[in-house]
């Protein structure tokens, strides 16, 4: 029934209306246009992440550059410049070469276009960035080599070799040969070359103590060897050691003897070590603080 | 060459019709028109289905959320280099395009318009709708590998033509991409809104498009139940006569 009825009204409707549901003669149609589609009918968002890939982001009113913009007169980065940085670094160098070879290649596609298949400058940019890229893996590749290969020789034959010249070094050499030692006993012991970076339950384990004797040793010996007799050997353990590692060789010697005279200085039982030095690590640690306070 | 039996000839006959009875030619449901109640007994939406096709970017019109070789044949009447008659495989249809009518008469009535209009477009208007089209350097429609771009906005048009045409009110155009609707002025703003369908994987757009159809179905209901209510109580004519009166119970 309902049916019935509502096919009444709908014709009911359809009578009222004025239009018929037909074309009356399809030879009088007159054709539309196509309608263009356009971006006007949505919003994109501004930090849309695809926006990394234009040069200016969302303000990116061309793809392509003027070719006085472009940087004919770059290079690729050079082995040595490589060298000394850190795998963050070249971590972070890589994609940043990869996104700059996305957007060359995708102003290279639209430059064919417009300078009739010329894109020999963007090739050209295209491939320092190229090269750049060989060159981080070429330098990972050393050291990886480099890390391989101090895996098969013994580190305490190193360490001796290493002793020996950091002691026997000249004036102008040590300067290099500390930055090396900061290097080393972070890869051989673990130790941060910032005490700002220690991780106090962490970082202080066996390898960390060993570190220090050795540091200490190091630094001892080579002060001596410039300043015989300036303090009685051996160092009595990482009370006395511990100086040598968080300040310069003079000062740790002056702080030694002001132990000794005291009679502060002891060696400590093995079960106290690790505690001691957490606790003397947090207090230089916090001593340029207390410093800034007693200024102000 | 080994002689044939008789049987034998007339068993590979058989085969061959078997074989051709049993090719798929699309979905059964959208074969052959259907009129506002043959939708109304299929338990179809008012709807309008336009697909693009991503290989050629030809547009096919459907009643029902599926497509058939018939509806090819019928759509794509003069095929020429330009203009193939496009494959049926359903990897290359994507919707496009999904337009809900308030009613089942206007829906048949869009459908008929737009085939109508892209006979026209194809036979007895090709050369008017040629110089609307974009043309490449040598006179063609401009294309890039096989994708000429027009024929779906072509299609756009023709919604817009239809729609204002017939001035079929409460009209939703769910799109794909509100991007294909083109500029506002196109469109009578009356008659009109606009929507994007609902993002979905390919793969499911049959289950999508399936439940548009149901939401879509379910609304009318309610809209007939809403006008039907207000008939009643405005106390028309129609329902003082018993129109099922003499028909059978």
């Amino acid at each position: 029934m309902i049916s019935a009825r509502r096919a009444i009204l709908v014709s009911a409707r359809t009578l009222q209306r004025t239009k018929p549901l037909r074309f009356a003669d399809p030879k009088k149609i007159r054709l539309r246009e196509p309608i263009v589609p356009t971006h006007k009918n949505f919003d994109v968002s501004p930090d849309h992440p695809l926006w990394a890939f234009f040069r200016d982001g969302n303000k990116t009113e061309t793809v392509l550059r003027s070719k006085d913009d472009l940087s004919t007169d770059s290079r690729p980065w050079d082995m040595p410049e490589l060298r000394l940085k850190s795998f963050d670094d070249l971590h972070r160098l890589w994609y940043l070469n990869a996104l700059e070879r996305n957007r060359i290649s995708t102003e290279a596609e639209v430059a064919k276009e417009i300078y009739n298949g010329d894109v020999s400058l963007f090739t050209k940019l295209d491939d320092n960035h190229l090269m750049t890229q060989k060159r981080i893996k070429q330098t990972l590749l050393e050291r990886q080599v480099a890390y391989e290969r101090a895996q098969l020789s013994s580190p305490e034959e190193y360490l001796q070799l290493f002793e020996d010249k950091y002691i026997n070094a000249d004036e102008s050499a040590i300067a290099e040969y500390n930055e090396k030692l900061v290097r080393l006993q972070y890869a051989i012991f673990g130790i941060e070359p910032d005490l700002s970076e220690y991780n106090l339950e962490e970082d202080i384990n066996v390898k960390f103590v060993e570190g220090l004797s050795y540091v200490a040793k190091l630094k001892l010996g080579r002060y001596l060897a410039s300043n015989p007799g300036a303090l009685e050997l051996p160092l009595n353990g990482v009370m006395e050691e511990l100086p040598f590692l968080v300040r310069d060789p003079e000062v740790a010697v002056e702080e030694v003897r002001a132990m000794r005279e005291e009679g502060v200085s002891r060696k400590l039982d093995n079960i106290e070590v690790f505690a001691f030095l957490r606790n003397a690590i947090e207090a230089v640690r916090s001593e340029p603080e207390e410093l800034a306070e007693e200024e102000n | 060459m080994a002689m044939k039996l008789r049987a034998e000839k007339k068993m590979r006959k058989h085969l061959i019709e078997q074989l051709k009875a049993r090719k798929v030619l699309g979905a059964r449901i959208a074969q052959g028109f259907k009129s506002a109640q043959d939708l109304q007994k299929l338990n179809l939406a008012p709807q309008v289905f336009m697909y693009k096709n991503m290989f050629s970017g030809q547009v096919l019109y459907s009643q029902t959320p599926g497509y058939h070789q018939d509806q090819i044949d019928e759509q794509f009447v003069r095929p020429n280099w330009e203009n193939r008659k496009p494959s049926r495989r359903n990897d290359m249809w994507r919707i496009m395009c999904v337009v809900n009518f308030a009613s089942y008469e206007y829906a048949v009535a869009a459908y008929e318009g737009l085939v109508q209009l892209r006979k026209v477009r194809d036979t007895m208007s090709r050369a008017e709708a040629k110089q609307t089209r974009k043309l490449n350097e040598d006179g063609n429609i401009w294309y890039y590998g096989q994708y000429r771009p027009t024929y779906s906005q072509e299609a756009v048009a023709d919604l817009a033509h239809v729609i204002e045409e017939f001035e079929l009110e409460n009209t939703t155009a769910m799109w794909e991409s509100l991007w294909r609707k083109g500029e506002e002025e196109h469109w009578r703003q009356d008659l009109v809104q606009h929507d994007v369908l609902p993002l979905t994987n390919p793969r499911f757009e049959t289950v999508m498009l399936d439940e548009l159809r149901e939401k879509a179905l379910h609304a009318f209901a309610q809209e007939r139940e809403l006008s039907q209510n207000t008939e009643l109580v405005e106390g028309r004519p129609t329902d003082n006569v018993d129109i099922t009166e003499g028909l059978p119970v």
